[in-house]
């Protein structure tokens, strides 16, 4: 290993570094506040460092040891879910703070104080836990070995279940919050490690092929002619079923909604962008350095995959109350339409399709999942009757509260897909991306899944906008608000819905981001590049 | 190369075929000749041994688990120790460096156990400390 080497994995060392270091603080010194300043410290100075390796890439991407393979397109997603991670853990914090974090269900159970210092709450490992998992997607990302690859999925997966059975520490033996976190946490556990059986037989019968666990080294051997395609093309299909479930793609999405909804908020926020992410763009660089792309099989089922995701994901959604679970069938879908571009991923064009569409769909499910969370946090502090997770909490928002209902909107419009916002924009490449391969039939699957996904997003937008207190024909908030009564809400019909500054800066970011975006896309277009 | 590999696994084939029909023919002649009789002691854990007492569903001590989990741990430490020791002139200096941020990024862990108080026996025992400022609370 040379220094140019070491000095390309400067970004992994440093984030190692501070988890150590951050390790050996909350050992000794317990201190919410400090801990994420120094989350929030760490994640800087591996940006500046991601930043400092950039100008050495100018020309190649450089290999080390023949594990990890930094490129710039690898940097870009390094500084992607660097972000994502600063914007879950401010989100924590406030969640913390709230003590939803820890019970985001039980909205009418009073907090008792004295719980608070009997029984460790154990938020700072929250931190710990995230940058651990960040490691692993950034390991992950910059694999080009299978050994890399399987061990920066396991770091972020083991990471991540702890990160979702999170409530499951609550002192209250009956609390909903502590079963349904335990039951998403346990399910992801289990699944995760059946797919994870699934990836491990896959590479196990590639490299019984080749004997080679290297991407490039594979493909070098299967176009010299060595091992038979066929037993390539159903190793490929077996590891993609393990990604399949990490990506939640339809057949094995039934974790999805369960996991979401169990688990606190930012985590949710967390598993939605940076794990989906890392999974997709190391499987972009998987599938372009081993050559899967010319093979028809994986292909194939990744087309089927697309098409069942697009349409049960939209199709789900439409029934759900629950403001999480809704989320969660969207991103179903929108892991979809991703995979259309996926399939075209040969091309350059193809691969910045992807990209584009990943970091919008990052950016956007990011700020949905911080409208909820911090929303969540204002009805714990405010100690409202209403579930904050339901769709009809949110019911008039645009007169109580009209920057936070903007913002929303922003990102429901987003995730609609309309003109403006980076969603539109990233759906506008996959689109084109699909035109110039030909996929006609997968072309008609994303118009009519989006068409049924702009029902559910406007339905959330109309509600917002309805009059507080107001007649409304919904069967969501039937029962809740009729005439003449003081509804259970009612105290919040006149309130807006404060959050704190912080929680606010980042919603403005997240905001302005999808705008400039969507608005300038030349920008990003331009870093892809 | 399907036409290569086929030929080499038939034995193999027909070695797997050989002890599935022996299983299948022990188990169904003795199904049909064996006798069948049901005593009072047939279904006891041991038929002709001594009486069975009490239940087999014990409960161990959590720190039991805890210990275990810390030897699996750390012991898996050694393994990758071993490897090192092997090849330690042929790694040098570099290995030497890389073994030594293993060990200490073991030795951050083992100290973050500790101050966690996972390494007490039974934990620090909460729920004892509760007791007794409750019984110092009644008492006043």
């Amino acid at each position: 290993m040379n220094a140019e080497a070491l000095q390309a994995l400067t970004p992994i060392l440093t984030l190692s570094g501070v988890i150590i270091l951050l390790m050996l603080i909350v050992a000794f010194l317990r201190n919410h506040r400090l801990t994420l300043g120094l989350t929030l410290l760490g994640i800087a100075v591996t940006v500046w460092s991601t930043l400092n390796v950039s100008p050495l890439l100018e020309t190649d991407p450089i290999a080390v040891t023949g594990l990890l393979v930094v490129s710039r397109e690898s940097l870009l997603f390094y500084l992607l879910f660097l972000l994502s991670a600063a914007v879950v853990s401010i989100l924590a914090f406030h969640s913390f703070e709230q003590g939803t974090a820890i019970q985001p269900e039980d909205s009418g159970e009073k907090r008792n104080k004295g719980d608070f210092h009997t029984r460790p709450t154990f938020q700072e490992e929250f931190y710990l836990l995230l940058l651990i998992s960040l490691l692993g997607a950034i390991v992950l990302v910059s694999a080009s070995h299978f050994a890399t690859l399987f061990l920066g999925l396991e770091l972020m997966g083991l990471a991540l279940y702890a990160l979702i059975a999170f409530p499951a520490i609550h002192a209250n033996r009956n609390s909903r919050s502590k079963d349904q976190a335990l039951e998403a946490g346990f399910k992801y556990l289990v699944l995760s490690a059946l797919a994870t059986a699934f990836l491990l037989f896959g590479i196990a019968l590639i490299y019984a092929q080749y004997g080679q666990l290297q991407f490039a080294a594979i493909n070098a051997a299967a176009a010299a002619g060595q091992g038979t395609p066929v037993l390539l093309a159903i190793g490929l299909v077996l590891l993609l079923i393990g990604i399949a479930f990490k990506l939640s793609l339809a057949p094995f999405h039934f974790w999805t909604p369960d996991v979401y909804q169990g688990a606190p908020t930012p985590a949710t926020a967390y598993v939605a962008t940076v794990s989906k992410g890392a999974v997709i763009a190391i499987t972009l660089k998987l599938f372009s350095d081993i050559g899967a792309f010319e093979m028809r099989a994986p292909m194939q089922v990744f087309a089927v995959l697309a098409v069942t995701s697009m349409l049960a994901g939209n199709l789900l959604a439409l029934q759900q109350e629950n403001i999480k679970r809704l989320l969660a069938y969207s991103s179903i879908a929108h892991i979809g339409y991703l995979i259309v571009a996926f399939l075209v991923g040969r091309q350059e064009f193809g691969r910045e399709a992807v990209i584009y569409y990943l970091v919008a769909y990052i950016v956007t499910t990011l700020g949905a999942f911080a409208v909820v969370s911090l929303t969540a946090d204002y009805a714990r502090r405010a100690n409202t009757q209403s579930s904050p997770y339901r769709i009809s909490f949110y019911k008039g928002m645009f007169w109580r509260s009209p920057w936070l209902a903007t913002s929303f909107t922003m990102m429901l419009l987003s995730l609609a897909g309309i003109p403006l916002t980076i969603g539109f924009i990233g759906k506008f490449y996959i689109f084109a991306a699909g035109v110039q391969a030909g996929y006609w039939a997968l072309l008609s699957a994303v118009i009519l899944g989006s068409a049924i996904g702009l029902y559910y997003y406007l339905r959330i937008i109309v509600m917002m906008v309805q009059r507080p207190g107001a007649v409304v024909h919904d069967d969501a908030s039937s029962g809740e608000v009729s005439p003449g009564e003081v509804s259970p809400s009612a105290k919040l019909t006149h309130e807006g819905v404060s959050i704190a500054i912080s929680g606010q800066m980042v919603l403005a970011v997240l905001t302005v981001a999808l705008l400039a975006f969507g608005i300038f896309p030349q920008i990003l277009i331009n870093w892809i590049q | 190369m399907v036409d290569v590999v086929v030929p080499e696994l038939w034995p193999l084939i027909a070695y797997f075929l050989a002890v599935l029909g022996l299983v299948v023919l022990m188990l169904t002649l003795s199904h049909f000749l064996g006798q069948r009789r049901r005593d009072r002691a047939t279904d006891e854990p041991y038929e002709s041994g001594i009486v069975s007492v009490g239940s087999a569903r014990l409960r161990f001590s959590i720190g039991f688990y805890l210990v275990a989990i810390l030897f699996v741990i750390f012991d898996l430490e050694a393994i990758y120790l071993f490897a090192w020791a092997i090849s330690f002139r042929e790694a040098g200096m570099l290995g030497f460096i890389e073994a030594s941020i293993f060990i200490g990024v073991l030795l951050v862990g083992l100290i973050y156990l500790w101050r966690l108080g996972a390494l007490d026996w039974g934990g620090k025992q909460k729920s004892l400390e509760q007791r007794e400022s409750v019984n110092a609370n009644n008492g006043k």
